[in-house]
């Protein structure tokens, strides 16, 4: 059975923008919040990209059933919500301040470069597809630029490892 | 579904009158529909602008700013984008040059500096 996770749109949009979503379909049973369907529209590419797998059924939509944070965007409010109340679920976050928030309640949230990083660390990224997806989420530069540089760190330790 | 249309006044100058005159003739547009649509560019470039700025400098997130401005959050991803992207790839760059030299893995950096240009050609691609 695969791992439950949930995620805000500017994950979703880096993801599709980095080219992650199959990896992250094959790793994840993603349930994604009505906030954040709302906020991805069907008439931007990532929008409609997550409206398609949703229909295809391979996405599910998963509402927070109480509203325990009340900060934030709608998207973000109800993404953490949903982790909070699904204990075990993964928080894929990029946003800075939401990810910070969630670290704070001890969600232990994914951002997309940490996320690559992993991918490349298993195996299922080679270097050269790793650095391309990290130079599309820098490209987006709605990816926090320390975030980048930790991913970058991780997978150059790895790559000497295996030297 | 209607849309309920709201009516703004604006009073224009003997200059600004003409202009308008003209530019919406040249556009085959009643003035009202020219400027309603002129106001409504000119107020959606200035919330993006304002909207990118606001995230980079990490004083609102992209779903508050969707939501404050009324923009899709993937249009302002992509404003931001357009604004700030070659320069962040320009850092990532510079990050991977520092690793590969500190861990003498000089491909490393030869792999990051492929991947930005491939970026760069997929851009052109789709231009």
């Amino acid at each position: 059975m695969k791992q439950n996770a949930t995620l805000d749109s500017s994950f979703w949009i880096h993801s599709v923008g980095a080219g992650l979503v199959e990896q992250l379909l094959a790793d994840f049973q993603l349930n994604v919040a009505r906030a954040v369907t709302n906020e991805l529209t069907e008439d931007c590419p990532s929008g409609a990209r997550l409206h398609n797998l949703m229909r295809e059924g391979k996405i599910h939509l998963a509402d927070p059933a109480t509203a325990k944070i009340t900060r934030f965007g709608p998207g973000e409010r109800a993404s953490i919500n949903l982790a909070i109340e699904n204990e075990g679920w993964i928080l894929l976050m990029d946003d800075r301040r939401p990810f910070r928030a969630a670290e704070e309640l001890g969600l232990g949230p994914v951002a997309s470069p940490v996320y690559a990083a992993s991918l490349y660390r298993r195996g299922v990224l080679d270097q050269r597809g790793v650095l391309t997806v990290l130079a599309r989420l820098s490209a987006r530069s709605t990816v926090s630029p320390q975030l980048i540089d930790l991913a970058l760190a991780q997978i150059a330790v790895t790559t000497k490892e295996r030297k | 579904m209607a849309t309920k249309l709201k009516t703004v006044s604006v009073r224009l100058g003997d200059e600004a009158g003409v202009r308008v005159s003209k530019a919406a003739q040249l556009a085959r547009q009643s003035k009202g529909a020219f400027l309603a649509r002129a106001g409504e560019q000119a107020a959606r470039q200035m919330l993006l602008d304002w909207a990118v700025q606001r995230h980079a400098g990490g004083e609102a997130s992209l779903s508050e700013l969707a939501f404050e401005t009324s923009l899709p959050l993937e249009v302002i991803a992509e404003h931001a984008s357009e604004q700030h992207g070659a320069e962040a790839v320009r850092m990532y760059l510079t990050s991977a040059r520092r690793l590969a030299k500190a861990l003498n893995t000089p491909r490393f950096y030869e792999e990051a500096k492929r991947a930005a240009k491939s970026l760069r050609e997929e851009a052109v691609a789709r231009s």
